[in-house]
């Protein structure tokens, strides 16, 4: 089961981190979409992250290979992750070295929706059992008036204790339903409130149905690319990761980023999975070059043929080859495609990253 | 220091958050509030000398347990059911779901607990557990907090 094939059955989450992660549990590589794992690279993942602690012995223990364990709606998992999200695990060979390949879907927008609808439901069955249970005792107790004349004479002093029990039981279910319409108001407001959230009930469905139906039609009609770019902008804003930002969230503009060289990863790892939503005209192409000779290696970063940033990079070629692997996976992730091309007898690596139309 | 991971299960509005909230923070809220998935959080326990980590999995509450993603069992060493000892429903499959975890979780330890006893008195709970189809291993009130930590005390005291 390769990482096109699982997006394929996902619905479109709004943003996506992958993580590669060492078999002693330290973090090799993150894209840090979500949030900056990488500031947590030289500590053991179960000692920040009470799941993994948990999950962590079974996710080691997975053959190369073998399905990917999943976790859905997992919420808050830990102060820097507040939403919902859903995490997926699976083991891989990377130049006969094996890593976790841990995935994290952000799902809060749409398990919010769906938390809201549950707790509506939910009160209003809560709301039903009680009185379906007092309802039933009343019954049982309408029964026992009936027959009241029958036995009332020989009722014993326990007896006498269990029918004021269940007297007491009638005078709290008055009080229940007095309580609720006290609340309420009204008869016609507790209609209302049902009223309203029927038509609730039906939108959430509704969006829910577009969100996981999985035509493109419906995919493009509920992406919400203003949210990404909010969202970057405010991650870009508050992070300050980068160094000097010209940013702009014009469709005519293409995006430029002049970063340090110490952040520079990281703009290959998250900006450019992001930067591609920004791009307006539809013909993405990400051309991100490695040039090296004797004593340097060089970083290209390049948009619609415009470098964008030439920067140092200091790789050797095992770091290098992880790299790759790790920048394949996250955008086979995004159901992009990617490509390497060495050219013989020179030091220039290339990589492009394409991004299908439907993702922009 | 051992790390145990403890399943808090059960159908919905039943207090499991309550009793997570309880144990963990010594919290309680009058408020309901859903569960959605699931929420992970751990407290330390000394039992006998022993450190225990419980690693605490607040699970989304279903009707039913075969409807809940068997992933969350995952690594798993106890299981808590709870279920609301005013509301019948709760435990009307009380059998079914014990049957499916003990299947999905073999030689784990299973806690049946009954929960809101402070909304009953001594008579009335009698009268419940009598209808419950499986022994009660503990009644708890994640309002009062009375039982609450003793069962995690006696839970994690069966898996060191």
């Amino acid at each position: 089961m390769n990482a096109r094939y699982n997006i394929k059955k996902r619905s479109i989450p709004k943003f996506c981190q992958t993580i590669l992660l060492g078999l002693n549990g330290q973090i090799v590589k993150s894209c840090d979409t979500i949030f900056l794992a990488s500031s947590f690279h030289s500590l053991n993942v179960i000692t920040w992250f009470d799941l993994m602690e948990s999950v962590f012995p079974s996710i080691v223990d997975l053959e190369v290979g073998e399905s990917e364990i999943s976790f859905t709606k997992i919420h808050a998992p830990c102060d820097a992750l507040p939403g919902f999200y859903d995490f997926s695990f699976s083991k891989i060979l990377i130049q006969d070295k094996k890593y976790i390949l841990w995935y994290i879907y952000d799902y809060t927008n749409v398990y919010q929706e769906l938390l809201d609808y549950q707790q509506k439901k939910n009160e209003l069955d809560i709301q039903r059992q009680y009185f379906e249970y007092k309802n039933r005792r009343i019954d049982d107790i309408s029964d026992i008036q009936d027959n009241r004349t029958f036995f009332q004479g020989s009722l014993n002093k326990n007896q006498h204790s269990e029918y004021f029990m269940v007297f007491q039981q009638i005078v709290s279910s008055r009080g229940c339903l007095s309580n609720l319409l006290k609340i309420y108001g009204s008869y016609d407001n507790l209609c209302n409130l049902s009223n309203a959230l029927n038509d609730s009930i039906t939108k959430v469905g509704k969006e829910l149905k577009y969100f996981l139906a999985s035509d493109k039609e419906h995919q493009e009609e509920i992406f919400d690319i203003q949210y990404i770019k909010d969202q970057l902008k405010q991650k870009l804003a508050f992070d300050a990761i980068v160094h000097d930002v010209q940013f702009k969230l014009s469709y005519d503009d293409k995006p430029k980023f002049y970063v340090k060289q110490n952040v520079l990863l990281h703009i290959i790892y998250s900006l450019i999975i992001n930067g591609h939503f920004l791009n307006a005209n539809k013909q993405t192409s990400i051309l991100c070059s490695i040039d090296e000779n004797v004593s340097q290696s060089f970083l290209k970063l390049t948009i619609l043929e415009d470098t964008i940033q030439k920067e140092e990079a200091n790789l050797n070629i095992d770091e290098l080859y992880t790299r790759l692997t790790f920048l394949r996976i996250l955008t086979e992730n995004h159901d992009g495609f990617f490509h390497t091309r060495f050219e013989e007898g020179s030091y220039t690596l290339a990589i492009l990253i394409g991004i299908p139309i439907k993702f922009l | 220091m051992t790390s145990k991971k403890i399943i808090l299960t059960g159908s919905f509005g039943v207090g499991k958050t309550s009793l997570f909230n309880q144990f963990i923070f010594s919290k309680f809220s009058d408020k309901y509030l859903t569960t959605i998935g699931v929420k992970v959080n751990k407290k330390t326990l000394n039992i006998r000398e022993h450190q225990v980590n419980l690693l605490v999995w607040d699970i989304a509450g279903e009707v039913s347990q075969d409807k809940v993603p068997t992933s969350y069992f995952l690594g798993a060493s106890g299981i808590i059911y709870v279920f609301d000892l005013t509301r019948p429903l709760t435990y009307k499959g009380l059998v079914t779901d014990i049957d499916y975890l003990k299947q999905l979780l073999p030689g784990g330890v299973i806690k049946i607990v009954g929960n809101k006893k402070d909304l009953l008195n001594e008579s009335e709970l009698n009268e419940i557990l009598g209808h419950v189809d499986l022994p009660v291993n503990i009644t708890t009130s994640a309002k009062t907090g009375e039982n609450v930590e003793q069962l995690f005390i006696d839970l994690a005291t069966e898996l060191i």
